[in-house]
């Protein structure tokens, strides 16, 4: 029941899960002072829902947690990675969808697809707790600057 | 030599939780009995032990994160009699305006994403495709169109409770804060496109259910059994313990009313739970009756079966013609797909008439109390059918003891009965002497599990992931065949 605007940022993670809920904990803090023209969606995991919202933006951003050994040995700083929306393709159902099937999702059910990027944030923790690691929370706090400036520059 | 074979679907798909198939045959080769196998276990009924009973709503909500706002309105209602309180008016109908749009979304979910690629994509199509992207390039329509009406309920959960999942707003003693006009209006504003789908999605079924999915309905669950649910007053179509509800009642295939104005206070001396081995997903029954004659169905088939009307124009309509279809009392399970379309107009209609009632505006949403009554069973129809959380607390409010009747489990019987009869049905000698099975049988298997729309995460308050398996056994008890999903 929101109404969209051309940049749309989602935030995923569970906040109980430790440095999963990097993304979410992103969108939170975003929201306390939202870009403008931006939507900030915070959410557990992304579904079929979103792609009317998706449909309805001109670009999204995906923020999530990565376990990936290789990105987070090498972390540095936060990048955002542009992803190739013309090579999308629809994924097998399961309890949660990739930005990716998402996307997929999007273009076969409205025609049409916004620009996406990602944001992957290293994540060491994911038991139990809603504390993130100090090298997730240095991330996330790092990552506000630059999501901005992707704001800005998208206005 | 035994020739005595098992069949195993596992894990079984497209359904919330965890669980496998066992298809049994007999000395004579053909099928004997299928079991439906649920195969977690969580325990919440043991670790809410010790904690404030005011923190059971968002505690046992956390057991499903598709239907969290059922356990959430069993809690507050459990609640709210610990307190020995009446709820202000608004309060109890914001409740019952959630549970609507919880009834919606998870009905919606049920068939637009799970179980309508088997009839618009057919039985034997590929399975990689058989769910939401394949019925999307189907009938993109159709498939936007329950993509919405999901997130029209959930927004209308969010509206209320401040996030589509796991909403801490009810509480002992109504909610935490009023609806506001402009929340009211946008909710109003999303009901015509919300009606548009679920008419469309009745037009879809009703043709199918005429032409290709005539057999299903002898096939899927045809038998008799008991219904029990709560009812209105006035017989009229129920899904939440407060304001108009008549009770509980429960009705035999003929229509003949067994019991009547049940309490769920009283539930201990009308229900027992049998179990069984091979699950943990008990087997609820009504006592009187014992195990096999007074297992029941509960869920959208027994509301509609337990009422003799539902009280809003189009759904009444809707119900007329389902009972040309399937007669007074409907038996054949396949209908439950049906009945929740109807149910979903009811809530939409019904939610219309919450909305223009000016006193849900009313800012009185909670009333406050100690605690004054140590033990308390609340009740709620929860979309799969009737939920009951029984709390004992001390002095202090702290749980001593839980007790959760979850509705998938009432249903479990039913679930075994409707496999083995689409077992016996599908695996003839011939499919049966085939080197492999078809995975087109074995789907149709798995889909009469899916006309209940369990929630297993729920009835075993367990933690969910989703596959499912069947395996064919011998009567050696020997695996000779399996297919496994997910």
């Amino acid at each position: 029941m929101s109404q969209s605007k051309a940049s749309l940022l989602i935030g995923i993670g569970n906040r109980l899960r430790g440095d999963d809920g990097a993304g979410y904990r992103l969108a939170e803090a975003l929201s306390l002072d939202p870009p403008k023209g931006v939507q900030v969606i915070a959410t557990q995991q992304l579904t079929m829902e979103l792609s009317a919202t998706l449909a309805a933006s001109q670009r999204v951003l995906f923020v999530d947690a990565t376990l990936d050994p290789e990105r987070c040995c090498r972390w540095s700083a936060p990048c955002l990675e542009a992803m190739d929306v013309t090579a999308l393709q629809a994924v097998g159902l399961s309890h949660q969808l990739t930005p990716e099937a998402l996307l997929a999702a999007t273009d076969a059910l409205y025609h049409c697809a916004p620009k996406a990027w990602q944001l992957l944030l290293p994540g060491l923790n994911w038991g139990h707790g809603d504390a993130l690691s100090p090298l997730t929370e240095a991330a996330v706090s790092a990552s506000l600057p630059l999501v901005r400036a992707w704001s800005r520059a998208h206005a | 030599m035994s020739t005595r074979r098992t069949i195993q679907i596992d894990p079984v798909t497209r359904i919330e939780g965890h669980a496998k198939i066992s298809i049994h045959l007999g000395p004579d080769g053909l099928v004997e009995t299928a079991r439906f196998h649920v195969t977690e276990y969580r325990g919440f009924e043991k670790f809410c032990e010790g904690r404030p009973f005011t923190e059971m709503a968002a505690i046992t909500a956390r057991i499903c994160g598709i239907c969290p706002v059922s356990h959430l309105l069993a809690a507050a209602r459990t609640g709210d009699k610990i307190l020995a309180v009446s709820i202000p008016p608004a309060a109890e109908k914001l409740r019952r305006l959630m549970n609507l749009a919880q009834i919606i979304q998870s009905h919606a979910l049920s068939f637009f994403h799970l179980s309508s690629p088997d009839f618009l994509l057919g039985w034997d199509s590929d399975p990689q495709q058989r769910n939401i992207f394949g019925l999307i390039s189907a009938n993109p329509e159709l498939a936007r169109g329950g993509i919405r009406l999901r997130q029209f309920g959930q927004g209308v959960i969010e509206a209320l409770g401040g996030r589509k999942i796991h909403a801490a707003w009810a509480v002992p003693g109504g909610v935490r804060a009023p609806l506001s006009a402009k929340t009211r209006d946008q909710i109003t504003a999303g009901l015509p496109e919300a009606h548009a789908v679920v008419r469309q999605g009745l037009d879809v079924l009703k043709q199918l259910l005429d032409q290709h999915l005539r057999e299903e309905l002898h096939v899927f669950g045809e038998f008799p059994s008991l219904f029990l649910g709560l009812v209105g007053k006035g017989d009229r179509w129920e899904h939440s313990s407060g304001g108009d509800c008549a009770g509980v009642r429960v009705m035999d295939s003929d229509g003949s009313v067994v019991a009547d104005g049940l309490s769920e206070d009283d539930y201990a001396s009308y229900l027992s739970e049998a179990v069984e081995p091979w699950s943990y997903l008990k087997f609820p029954y009504f006592k009187a009756l014992g195990p096999e004659a007074g297992s029941y169905r509960v869920g959208p088939l027994a509301r509609l079966n337990l009422c003799e009307r539902i009280g809003s124009e189009q759904a009444d309509r809707e119900l007329l013609e389902y009972r040309d279809r399937g007669g007074r009392v409907v038996t054949a399970s396949f209908l439950y797909h049906l009945a929740r379309l109807i149910e979903i107009l009811a809530c939409l209609e019904q939610m219309e008439r919450l909305l223009d009632d000016p006193e849900i505006l009313a800012t009185h949403v909670r009333a406050r109390a100690e605690v004054n009554c140590f033990e308390a069973v609340g009740i709620s129809e929860a979309p799969r059918g009737t939920l009951l959380h029984h709390y004992c607390v001390d002095e202090n409010g702290l749980i001593e003891r839980v007790n959760l009747i979850i509705a998938t489990g009432q249903n479990n019987t039913a679930m075994n009965r409707t496999i083995t009869q689409i077992a016996k049905h599908d695996l003839t000698a011939a499919e049966l002497a085939q080197p492999q099975l078809k995975e087109a049988l074995l789907n149709r298997i798995e889909a009469g599990i899916r006309c209940f729309d369990p929630c297993l995460s729920c009835s075993t308050h367990a933690s969910g992931s989703m596959p499912m398996r069947v395996q064919l056994f011998g009567a050696d008890g020997a695996l000779l065949d399996q297919v496994s999903r997910g």
